[in-house]
């Protein structure tokens, strides 16, 4: 517990990491892989975490998801809390206000590309919204794919059903951790199009972990994480502009 | 309801898993499906055969029966018919007479035994109104010279009417004129199961079958009209005292209750192997569970991280099991009906049972089917079901995650688990009931896991086989009844099948790799099957359990065996000092011969003593303690020439009619030394005061503790006569052996079921009929070692599919198919190894304390067929082999290419 409280989250912030600590091990073999983050990620924007190998780029996404918990330091989904959360509230979270896109396509084999789409939905016992899942589906040019199962469809059409897992539910936030780290070039950058639609026509707040310059640079802002700490930050990136960056961090 | 569907599909894409998986618990429902169903239709049979015997009169006279059964009851006066036909109603009275053991024997010397029923004699009940024979050819018996014979007797072994035979009876070998064939309760059909029944006039019935001393008891038709409650009451007021009146409806119930008491024991008999096969189940569907739960560790990490709650996670897997559950339990049900009816077809053609076949599915039936099935495949998985809800989301995103087992720690709830583990133990001997106290201890030690589980992950995978270990040290030592003892025992292994699951992955990886070391020098395939066979010690574990389960059993059974055999010899060497015995096949209820056989052999100048003992079932009752015995009884002062009962004191000249013989565990409970009177009260409802003229401590001879005199039972005409159940003889003073053996058969030859042996052939016979036994426990127990192997296959099949991607590395590098065959058998010959070795030390351990258990005036000699346990393991090894059978062509078969681009 910190002695001075947090400030209240803002508004339109999605996310928000305060002091984010996350320590793997102890004493001798102690790996601080989060070392005290402050970030947050606006609502409605497209946001990129890069970072090299071990830098804490997916372990501060997995935190803020919900999905791990922190040694110390805060983070928000909109106004909750959730280091005060119990695992059952964490569970519910995850699946009313966060949706998620994993490198590996991650789809249940046994279930149709639309069952896959709606699962979280299901989970929940609730019926998804007609029209946005049309729209979602329509989006992501998977109309003709829904009957299939994961096994007969391409890497780039499960990574867009995977892509339509994380809208259909309509969360708060996705968080999406290398989704084009499987896919070929032109694949991937289809599917990052998908992302950059979501965001600008669907609303929608994405928070990507890439390592990738040229993934990064479809989104709106992208935040450098090296050794468990955020060292800077680019908004409205291009390609160029984050090699540039990375060239200089190396130096 | 999305997760249900899920469930579903997984079921739906892994047909093959999902039939093998069911196919445990499938076994194990038909086979009880099947008893109940054989034994409810048995039931019905004997049921309708009850009644049958019981049919043609309303009330029936017969003396009262203050202990044992009709069949030890004492026999109604002969003068009983004429004083009951006085009464006003009665229309038609008849004394009907049935003892056991009657046969007549075939013109070529055989006796025409009944293979799968009882030799009956009955009188011809020429009185009734509705008579229960039915003449078929010839003429009813109306001399003492003459008999008749039931139609499928007479056929079965080719007795011609008009020609003579010798029958034997209680009264001896008397040749006699069969003048008629007869059917039972019916002219149409002969409604014996499986018994033969010879039939005399009712004089000659009395004094053949009852030693003229009465009937069994008398059978009264009404007059139309009649008031039964009436009559009964005018014959209650005539009869003496000591006789009752009872409706014919009791005595349908009576017959009716003595078959089922056998039936339940055959029921009972083979529940225990159905439960055997369904134990076996229940780790095969755990261990299947468990795979299932590791191999999808992702895909639930990946729900988890979705939302899914871990109860959904739970749920998702129950379902699944339930599915298994379910189809295990229809396809069990619907293979067990026909079963039954196999098995009544093929015990119809052992002439047993009625020739049509009965398939009653009683409500019981799907019941405990239900229950056992989906109960029990349920329970079995619900610990990898639980297990996998503490899946975090992040396995979703990791491939080198395992499931956390470890429970979080709760003091206070396994504190409480504990203390409720130690509660249900206490409360399982104070029920003081052996059946209470193994389920006490058996849930016991599932507490006691629980319990542990939530203080130290250590303690608890220690805990069980402790528990186990402590509950066999007191049943070795403590001062309890052999049930309660072995009860105990039942526990120990019980509780030890459960904990070895969590303990043997502990050593599972060092004895798997020493067990493969001699095979790994047979070159790559079989170092990599070792190194295979150690690196999943929990999974080598728990596929080696059912193996482990199945061969603890058959080695229990074979030292128990062979130590019951060692035993016995023993006791033939010391207890038996006599030349000779004459008995009857050991096969079916030991039915009696009669007296005369003894006389006839005593006159033998080849033989000095001939010593006959009967076998007297609920003799009589000690009226301090009102406690019904059974006894023998023979020529007192003769026993010590031929036994040697190991007296502690005796008193030849009270070795008179009226002289006992006790064992000094039942002297001391009653107080009684040589010379106590001791008072004692027959089936004829009389005291009589017995003198105790000698105490022994060798039970061996006289298991039950109590000695009558033969004369007691000669003398008195009030009891029931006595058949001999053996007798023994010794040779001469210088006359051979073979002499001795040729006259004495000359003799037994009249009674050709029965055999005349030498002290060694005794030995051989019964060693032989204990082997046989062994043979059928062994093929029942067999069924659970073939499923158990079903149980290695599904693992190596599963963790060759695992293994896909590594299978096609070690392909591509250059392992040929061969090879890699090779591979996966030999993986499954260190499990199947794994299991074998501590099933049969498993075994080795339980037989030998169940030997110590069981009364030494039984089993006193442990004796380890070290041979037979070798031999367990050679199976063992080959069933490991068999199993790998499929999984290693699988493994064969893998496309290199596609192998390696498996992701899963």
């Amino acid at each position: 517990m910190s002695s001075t409280p947090p400030a209240p989250p803002v508004a339109q912030v999605a996310a928000r990491a305060v002091q984010a600590t996350k320590v793997y091990g102890s004493g001798a073999t102690e790996v601080r892989a989060l070392d005290g983050v402050d970030v947050s990620f606006d609502r409605g924007r497209f946001s990129a975490i890069m970072g090299p190998s071990g830098s804490g780029k997916s372990t501060l996404m997995h935190c803020m998801a919900g999905l791990d918990d922190l040694t110390e330091g805060k983070v928000w989904i909109g106004e909750v809390d959730l280091t005060e959360l119990s695992e059952r509230e964490l569970t519910l979270l995850r699946r009313e206000k966060v949706g998620f896109i994993f490198q590996a396509f991650n789809l249940i084999p046994t279930l149709s590309a639309l069952e896959n789409i709606t699962l979280p939905m299901a989970l929940a016992g609730r019926a998804p919204d007609r029209d946005w899942l049309d729209q979602v589906v329509d989006t992501l040019g998977l109309v003709d794919r829904l009957r299939h199962r994961p096994s007969e469809l391409s890497g780039g059409e499960q990574q867009r059903v995977a892509v339509g897992r994380a809208l259909a539910s309509r969360p708060e936030i996705i968080f999406a951790d290398e989704p084009t780290g499987n896919l070929d070039s032109r694949t991937g950058h289809q599917i990052l199009e998908f992302m950059s639609l979501a965001v600008e026509q669907l609303g929608e707040t994405i928070v990507m972990v890439t390592h990738d310059p040229l993934a990064a640079s479809f989104a709106d802002r992208v935040v450098f994480l090296a050794d468990g700490r955020v060292t800077d930050e680019i908004v409205d990136p291009t390609a160029e502009a984050i090699i540039d960056h990375m060239k200089h961090l190396d130096d | 309801m999305t997760l249900v569907k899920l469930a579903l599909k997984n079921i739906g894409a892994r047909p093959g898993r999902f039939l093998l998986t069911s196919l445990a618990v499938l076994v194990g429902v038909a086979l009880t499906t099947a008893v109940f169903v054989l034994t409810d239709s048995l039931r019905d049979t004997f049921g309708d055969l009850s009644s049958d015997i019981e049919s043609g009169y309303d009330v029936a006279i017969r003396s009262e029966i203050p202990f044992g059964n009709r069949l030890t009851a004492a026999p109604v006066a002969l003068e009983i018919p004429e004083l009951v036909a006085q009464v006003p109603g009665v229309d038609a009275v008849q004394p009907r007479i049935i003892e056991f053991g009657v046969v007549p024997n075939t013109v070529d010397g055989k006796a025409a035994t009944a293979t799968a029923g009882p030799n009956i004699g009955v009188n011809w009940e020429d009185q009734a109104d509705t008579p229960r024979l039915f003449l078929a050819e010839g003429r009813p018996p109306e001399s003492a010279e003459e008999f008749v014979l039931d139609i499928d007797a007479a056929a079965d072994d080719g007795f011609v009417v008009g020609d003579r035979y010798p029958v034997q009876t209680p009264a001896g070998l008397i040749e006699l004129t069969l003048v008629g064939t007869f059917s039972f309760a019916s002219p149409d059909e002969n409604a014996l199961v499986g018994a033969k029944l010879v039939a005399f006039d009712t004089d000659t019935a009395t004094r053949l079958l009852n030693g003229g001393r009465g009937y069994d008891d008398i059978t009264i038709t009404l007059e139309e009209g009649a008031d039964e409650a009436m009559v009964v009451a005018a014959l209650e007021e005539v009869v003496p005292e000591g006789l009752e009146v009872l409706p014919r409806e009791v005595l349908v119930d009576e017959q009716a209750d003595n078959f089922n008491e056998f039936i339940d024991i055959f029921r009972t008999i083979l529940l225990v192997f159905a439960f055997v096969i369904l134990l076996v189940a229940a780790f095969i569907i755990y261990n299947v569970f468990s795979i299932i739960v590791g191999q999808r560790i992702q895909e639930i990490g990946l729900l988890r991280a979705l939302g899914a709650t871990g109860k959904q996670i739970t749920r998702s897997i129950a379902v699944e099991a339930v599915g298994v559950g379910v189809f295990a339990t229809v396809v069990g049900v619907g293979v067990g009906i026909p079963l039954s009816a196999g098995i009544q077809a093929l015990l119809a053609a052992a002439e047993f049972g009625p020739d049509e076949t009965s398939t009653p599915v009683r409500p019981t039936t799907l019941v405990v089917a239900v229950v056992l099935g989906i109960g029990l495949t349920l329970i079995a998985a619900i610990w990898p079901a639980l297990r996998a809800r503490t899946v975090s989301p992040m396995a979703a995103l990791r491939t080198d995650f395992a499931a956390d087992r470890q429970l979080e720690p709760n003091v206070v709830a396994g504190a409480a688990l504990v203390v409720a583990a130690a509660v249900a133990v206490v409360v399982g001997f104070a029920l003081d009931e052996w059946l209470y106290l193994l389920l006490a201890t058996v849930v016991a030690g599932v507490l006691l896991y629980l319990g542990t589980a939530r203080l130290d992950h250590t303690l608890s995978r220690v805990s069980m086989v402790a528990l186990a270990a402590v509950l066999l040290a007191v049943a070795l030592l403590a001062d309890l009844r052999s049930s309660m003892l072995l009860a105990l025992l039942g526990a120990a292994a019980l509780i030890t099948f459960l904990g070895m699951n969590l303990l043997s992955p502990l050593f599972a990886t060092p004895v798997a790799r020493a067990i493969g070391a001699p095979l790994a020098r047979l070159g790559v395939p079989s170092r990599l099957a070792r190194e295979n066979a150690g690196r999943s010690p929990e999974r080598t574990a728990t596929a080696a359990s059912a193996l482990m389960i199945g061969l603890a059993l058959v080695t229990t059974v074979a030292v128990v065996v062979s130590s019951l055999k060692a035993t016995f010899a023993d006791v033939l060497d010391e207890a038996v000092t006599a030349d000779w015995i004459v008995t009857g096949d050991t096969a079916g209820p030991p039915t009696g011969f009669s007296p005369s056989l003894a006389e006839d052999l005593a006159a033998l100048p080849e033989l000095e003593a001939v010593l006959p003992v009967s076998w007297n079932q609920d003799a009589f009752r000690t009226v301090v303690d009102n406690d019904v015995r059974s006894s023998y009884s023979t020529d007192l002062r003769q026993i010590e020439r031929h036994f040697d009962p190991d007296y502690v004191a005796k008193d030849e000249s009270l070795m008179t009619s009226t002289g006992v013989i006790v064992h000094d565990d039942r002297a001391d409970d009653l107080g009684l030394s040589v010379g106590s009177t001791l008072p004692v009260e027959f089936v004829d409802g009389v005291r009589r005061d017995l003198t105790v003229a000698a105490i022994f401590s060798d039970l061996a001879i006289f298991d039950t503790g109590w000695v009558l005199s033969s004369d007691l039972w000669n003398e008195t005409e009030a009891l029931p006569v006595q058949q001999d159940l053996y007798v023994t003889m010794l040779t001469a003073d210088g006359v051979s052996e073979d002499r001795a053996r040729d006259a004495i058969e000359t003799v037994v030859a009249e009674f050709p079921q029965l055999d005349a042996l030498t002290k060694s052939e005794f030995r051989d016979d019964q060693e032989d009929s204990i082997n046989q036994v062994l043979v059928i426990v062994n093929a029942l127990l067999g069924i659970s070692i073939v499923l158990a192997m079903l149980g290695v296959a599904i693992t190596l099949a599963l963790s060759v599919f695992e293994r896909t991607r590594e299978i096609g590395l070690t392909r591509a590098v250059g392992a040929t198919r061969r090879q890699m065959k090779r591979t996966v058998r030999v993986e499954g010959i260190i499990v199947a190894l794994f299991g074998g070795l501590l099933g049969v030390g498993l075994g080795l351990i339980f037989g030998v304390a169940c030997v110590q258990i069981i009364p030494d005036d039984f089993v006193s000699e442990v004796a380890v067929p070290w041979g037979s346990l070798v031999t367990y393991l050679i199976v063992a090894a080959v069933a490991g082999l068999i199993a790998a059978f499929f999984p290693a062509r699988r493994a064969a078969k893998l496309d290199v290419l596609d192998a390696i681009a498996d992701v899963g």
